[in-house]
């Protein structure tokens, strides 16, 4: 991926230049970038629906290219108050349920006096949860346990590199993480990256060639 | 033959098209809420089918469950409450419930109680007793059973027009097929309708708006 970013980017070495740390910082805002988009962009919501071109379980194609990063159901611990803070890597709810696999509900804020009060639904036995600002707050507060699927954060992609006598960067396997990406959204992530990159350095053509890629597909 | 849950899922499946989604607001528990309804509406319809076809008023034993085990408390003097699981449907001319039975503790059955039309409560005890029979009327949810025996040592056995056990939905629905489709049918409009009512996207937080 460096070695296509740096192609894109500098001919000959003469329009422009991004070293290994400059890539990395830009490859992985590129995963971030990618991963709103597939997760639905609000900006690219349609007039009076909250509907974006592509979001998160639109259809099995959008779901697959997530898949590297929709965590298995993961027990959650519950304290007593019936909080239980997100994990360190997530991003966005996919599924919840109990561990006999029956549904947890979500539900807003400004229906919780409906749901806790529900004599169809009571709690005790159709537990649901609010999204409160560090974790999920269940109801009935006694539930203990639960079961969590979501949408992880990308880990870091890093370009490893070790200098070489003359002072240039050589690839470390060691050092360096693949993303985890399918090979297919490579190229959405390196436009993505690329035009920041073009920004920064000023290039016209790159910014263009980015944003051709992002909006139109190659 | 189908347990109230396997209704209750074919009812969301047909309103919502798919299976429903983690937030969606019509559970298993509303359907079932609203196929009491149904039932009755179904046993009304065999009812008046019954009076067109074979011109006698009847509800076929189709729609009989019998309940067993029900504690029995005393009301007044002489007077025993039984609860019965649901108030019996109005249809037509009945006593509330087709029998009325006592089983004690080494499970002995007696016979069947005598029922008590509404008018017939008022001047049966001005009446002479009849011989080892136990009398009994209905009122909304209870039962009263008038006797001079300790009736609270013994457990009410009793059938009626019913769907069965509205509170365990893994219990078998007491419609015949015939009539299940009555069911089926309101279930479906009413829950369509609440499915049909707009709904204020803004700040719902959930996705399917």
């Amino acid at each position: 991926m460096y070695s296509i970013f740096l192609y894109s980017l500098a001919k000959n070495d003469q329009q422009g230049y991004a070293s290994p740390d400059d890539f990395n910082l830009l490859i992985n805002q590129g995963a971030t970038s990618f991963l709103d988009y597939l997760l639905g962009e609000f900006q690219s919501y349609a007039y009076g629906k909250p509907l974006s071109k592509v979001q998160f379980g639109m259809n099995e194609q959008v779901r697959q290219r997530l898949t590297p990063l929709i965590q298995k159901p993961v027990p959650l611990t519950i304290d007593s108050t019936g909080f239980a803070a997100y994990p360190s890597d997530y991003q966005q709810m996919d599924a919840m349920y109990t561990t006999s696999m029956s549904r947890i509900r979500f539900t807003p804020q400004h229906k919780l006096y409906s749901y806790l009060n529900s004599q169809i639904d009571p709690p005790e036995t159709n537990p649901f949860y609010l999204i409160v600002d560090s974790g999920f707050q269940f109801y009935p507060i006694t539930i203990g346990a639960a079961l969590l699927s979501y949408v992880k954060t990308p880990p870091q992609i890093v370009w490893g590199n070790n200098p070489d006598p003359n002072g240039l960067p050589q690839y470390d396997e060691g050092t360096s993480v693949d993303p985890v990406f399918y090979d297919l959204d490579c190229l959405e992530i390196i436009a993505r990256a690329l035009s920041f990159a073009g920004l920064n350095l000023e290039l016209p053509q790159v910014e263009q060639y980015a944003q051709s890629i992002i909006k139109g597909g190659q | 033959m189908e347990t109230r849950y396997s209704f209750c899922e074919r009812v969301l499946r047909a309103v919502y098209g798919d299976q429903p989604q983690d937030s969606s607001n019509i559970t298993v528990n509303l359907v079932n809420k609203w196929l009491n309804e149904g039932v009755a509406i179904a046993t009304k319809q065999s009812y008046k089918e019954n009076i067109q076809i074979d011109g006698i008023t009847y509800v076929n034993n189709s729609f009989y469950t019998t309940f067993k085990g029900i504690t029995i408390s005393q009301y007044e003097d002489f007077i025993f409450q039984i609860i019965l699981p649901q108030i019996p449907l109005g249809i037509g001319r009945n006593e509330g419930v087709g029998t009325l039975q006592f089983v004690d503790s080494d499970g002995n059955v007696s016979d069947p109680a005598i029922p008590l039309s509404e008018n017939q409560v008022g001047y049966a005890q001005q009446m002479r007793p009849i011989p080892n029979k136990t009398l009994y009327y209905s009122e909304g949810q209870f039962l009263y059973a008038i006797s001079v025996l300790q009736l609270f040592n013994y457990t009410a056995k009793i059938r009626m027009i019913s769907g069965g056990d509205s509170t365990n939905l893994n219990s078998i629905l007491n419609v015949p097929d015939d009539y299940l489709v009555t069911c089926t049918d309101y279930c479906i409009k009413m829950l369509r309708q609440e499915r049909a009512q707009p709904r204020v996207l803004m700040n719902s937080g959930e996705d399917n708006g």
